[in-house]
């Protein structure tokens, strides 16, 4: 293949996934600078990455897999970088609606503040699971046992009922 | 709101950001990856950067031990240095070769593991150094000079290398100290309040936390 094919091919599926590129970004960065540069992190190590991709797995678990490993380091350095000077307070917490939804979502806001409790890879967990993702896929994503996936996902159910709950009363 | 709601919610945001970013913004994107520079890439240039003077002074220490194998005053200096080149040499280049292993589309809580390990590495690696590093001055005093002609055992009196070799010795107990005591303090530099840090050992406590809780993740539930 050609690096022009290559380059449409990598476009063509990127494309098609952009939701979940912007979905993992906003889980993991507070401010839309911030977020610009996560999107653009995830996409530099998806194209970088790309020659390694299997196409015999699906694409949107290989996506998820190097998009949620650079968000999850990119909070991580971020995190470091930011705790002595910059405390995360409420109004850090801005989220990433879509400037095209028109208006603020506030239900979407209090889920990021409430998921943004969670560490990187609880994080990547509940993410994958309002995903909409079975059990199967989100082991396969994490690389723990679908078994271990349902153990922990009760576990985090509860907290996110409990969290939202405070969060919106 | 119940957990089908915040399904729901959550995947609402994919009406807006699809139509959001077409083609032409990704294209764009990707034609402009060359700016952006991810953590590892730094690190991985750092790395390769240390290797090359590791390298050097590899060679260089390795060329003055050779020309010096009758001279004990100057061989036993060189040939600390040149050892302590080497284990630096391998310690970077285990890290280079762990970040080449490295693959971004292989499982979360893998990579995360590889990370977390590789981090623990070099802080520990960067703590040995900083211990290190003042004990070797005194055979550096002796090499350099050397190097630039002058004869530090006949130069420079005896005591006073000795001295040098007993400082580099006391430096490390009181820079342990300085950097428990006042750490945050030490510098207003992000460089140096790292070092500090370190030296404090809070930041192997905060790497190997990291480690300890992707492997607390990946451990099965108990039954």
């Amino acid at each position: 293949m050609s690096d022009a094919a290559r380059q449409d091919r990598f476009l063509g599926l990127l494309d098609e996934h952009a939701g979940m590129l912007h979905k993992v970004a906003s889980a993991y960065a507070w401010n839309p600078a911030d977020r610009e540069d996560l999107v653009q992190e995830i996409v530099g190590q998806l194209w970088r990455s790309f020659g390694r991709y299997d196409e015999r797995f699906k694409f949107s678990t290989w996506m998820y897999r190097v998009a949620l490993n650079v968000a999850i380091s990119f909070s991580r350095g971020e995190s470091r970088r930011t705790r002595r000077t910059v405390p995360v307070a409420e109004e850090h917490l801005e989220i990433a609606a879509p400037a095209s939804a028109g208006r603020r979502d506030e239900d979407l806001e209090v889920l990021h503040r409430v998921i943004a409790q969670l560490d990187g890879l609880d994080r990547a967990l509940v993410l994958l699971y309002l995903d909409g993702n079975r059990y199967d896929t989100i082991a396969e994503v994490l690389g723990i046992s679908a078994t271990n996936v349902a153990t922990k996902l009760s576990r985090l159910k509860q907290r996110l009922r409990r969290d939202v709950a405070i969060a919106t009363h | 709101m119940e957990l089908d709601d915040m399904q729901a919610i959550w995947q609402r945001q994919d009406a807006g950001i699809d139509g959001e970013r077409g083609g032409a913004a990704l294209r764009r994107l990707v034609a402009g990856l060359g700016r952006g520079a991810a953590a590892t890439r730094r690190l991985t240039r750092w790395l390769w950067m240390e290797l090359a003077l590791d390298g050097v002074a590899i060679l260089a220490l390795g060329s003055f031990a050779g020309a010096h194998l009758r001279e004990p005053r100057f061989l036993v200096p060189a040939v600390i240095l040149h050892v302590a080149a080497v284990l630096a040499a391998i310690a970077v280049g285990r890290q280079l070769a762990a970040l080449a292993r490295l693959d971004w589309g292989e499982p979360v809580a893998v990579v995360q593991r590889q990370l977390a390990a590789l981090r623990v590495e070099s802080v520990r690696v960067v703590l040995v150094v900083l211990l290190v590093a003042p004990l070797l001055w005194a055979p550096l005093l002796v090499v350099g000079l050397r190097a630039l002609g002058v004869d530090a055992w006949a130069a420079l009196p005896q005591p006073w290398l000795l001295g040098n070799l007993l400082f580099g010795v006391a430096v490390i107990p009181v820079g342990l100290w300085l950097a428990h005591r006042f750490g945050e303090r030490l510098s207003r530099s992000p460089l140096g309040q790292g070092l500090a840090r370190i030296l404090a050992g809070q930041s192997l406590a905060v790497a190997a936390a990291v480690l300890e809780e992707v492997i607390r993740f990946e451990a099965e539930p108990q039954p």
